[in-house]
């Protein structure tokens, strides 16, 4: 029984780690992205995701979030923010958190994956052993 | 008039054209990344030998083996590195064996040069110099070297055609020369299977020619030594699934040897002629 609630209180501790470390916010400004890997059926096509964006500052800040170098939305000296929007990516993709100076303050890189296996143009003709 | 006869072997072939789509297209040779892919072909063909006395090389039994990385890749016999420069072209890094030794493999001299010798001891003069020279050489033959080509490869996929330039020089220090070459195939579906027309002209070095087709590779004598040569051919390949993994399977090549080539003496033929139809099986 005792061996037991050592397990329990093992247990709960790592959960509690494991939230901590999922919404650690200790810089100047903090953002959570999810998801960020995006699954495809097949390779070459476009991939559609769902993205969920939260964002901290402990200074008001106007910022806009970026995907590659396209600009998705903005807020004007703001402490935090949210955002969803179903995105569409070819491929990997980058998801950017910049001030109005345009410098990066966060980023996150946004993956495709395929159930299928990539695919490759043969370069030496089949049967040419002889 | 050599460069109207390359332009005509090359000049772009009819009937649609595809990419490697996400989507399995038949009418592209595409393959898997990361796995090793196995075929066996068993029929009749073969592959005639153009070398005085030589054998064809029966085609019976042929493997198709392959492995595509995401930029190595091994291709039956052929080894690279690819880069992929735009969506339409890759540059690859490649090596493989010279495919010249092949005709020695399959050659036995010896049939022929007792029925020449007995018949011809009359003939004097050059005649009766090459003779013996080519004694020697049916002794010697086993000097024909077994050479490592390593060169690079430039392919480019265009919507008609698919363009294939490569240059290849020994890196094995046998016969020190190069080869390159031009190919243009194009691949297309009917409802009579899958079709592949292909054409190509290859170029080797009189470095390579006369290693291998002089009577002695090692002589200054103008008499022995060959020129550079121009090697044009066409292939048309067919192929009708049966099942997932069955297939009938047919193919016919012919390379036209030129002149330079077929000045040795030990060549008695202007052209090497491949054919084969069978049933393959693909077993991964």
């Amino acid at each position: 029984m005792h061996g037991c609630k050592l397990v329990m209180i093992s247990i709960l501790s790592l959960l509690a780690g494991a939230v901590n470390a999922a919404t650690p916010c200790d810089k100047t400004v903090c953002w959570q992205v999810a998801p960020t890997v995006c699954l495809v059926n097949q390779q070459q096509r476009p991939c559609h995701l769902a993205v969920s964006l939260q964002w901290q500052s402990a200074l008001p800040q106007s910022v806009c979030i970026y995907l590659d170098e396209q600009q998705l939305d903005c807020w004007r000296a703001a402490n935090q923010g949210q955002w969803q929007q179903q995105l569409q990516i070819a491929g990997p993709a980058k998801l950017e958190l910049r001030n109005q100076q345009q410098q990066v303050l966060l980023q996150q890189q946004l993956t495709v994956l395929s159930r299928q296996p990539e695919r490759r143009r043969r370069l030496v003709a089949p049967w040419s052993v002889f | 008039m050599r460069l109207i006869v390359v332009l005509l072997f090359l000049w772009p072939v009819w009937a649609v054209a595809d990419q490697c789509a996400a989507s399995k297209n038949p009418a592209v040779e595409c393959t898997d990344t990361g796995q090793w892919q196995f075929a066996l072909a068993i029929g009749a063909g073969h592959r005639s030998n153009p070398l005085i006395g030589g054998r064809n090389f029966p085609l019976n039994l042929m493997p198709d083996l392959n492995y595509y990385g995401k930029h190595w890749f091994f291709d039956n016999g052929t080894l690279g590195y690819s880069w992929t420069l735009t969506n339409d072209l890759q540059l690859s890094l490649i090596s493989r064996l010279n495919e010249e030794k092949g005709y020695f493999r399959r050659h036995h001299l010896s049939n022929w040069l007792t029925n020449q010798v007995s018949s011809d001891q009359s003939l004097m003069g050059p005649t009766q110099k090459y003779q013996q020279q080519i004694e020697l050489s049916v002794a010697d033959q086993a000097k024909r070297p077994t050479a490592i080509d390593a060169g690079w490869q430039l392919d480019w996929f265009t919507p008609l055609v698919q363009w294939k330039l490569n240059w290849l020089h020994d890196v094995s220090g046998q016969y020190h020369g190069q080869h390159a070459s031009i190919a243009a195939s194009h691949g297309w579906q009917t409802q009579l299977g899958h079709w592949q027309l292909s054409s190509a002209v290859t170029w080797k070095s009189s470095q390579l020619i006369n290693t291998y087709y002089a009577l002695d590779s090692g002589t200054e004598d103008q008499l022995d030594r060959l020129g550079h040569s121009w090697q044009p051919e066409l292939k048309l390949s067919w192929s009708y699934p049966l099942t997932s993994d069955w297939s009938m399977l047919a193919f016919y090549r012919y390379r036209w040897l030129d002149s330079a080539i077929t000045l040795s003496p030990l060549v008695v033929e202007n052209s090497v002629r491949s054919w084969f139809v069978g049933v393959s099986y693909r077993f991964f």
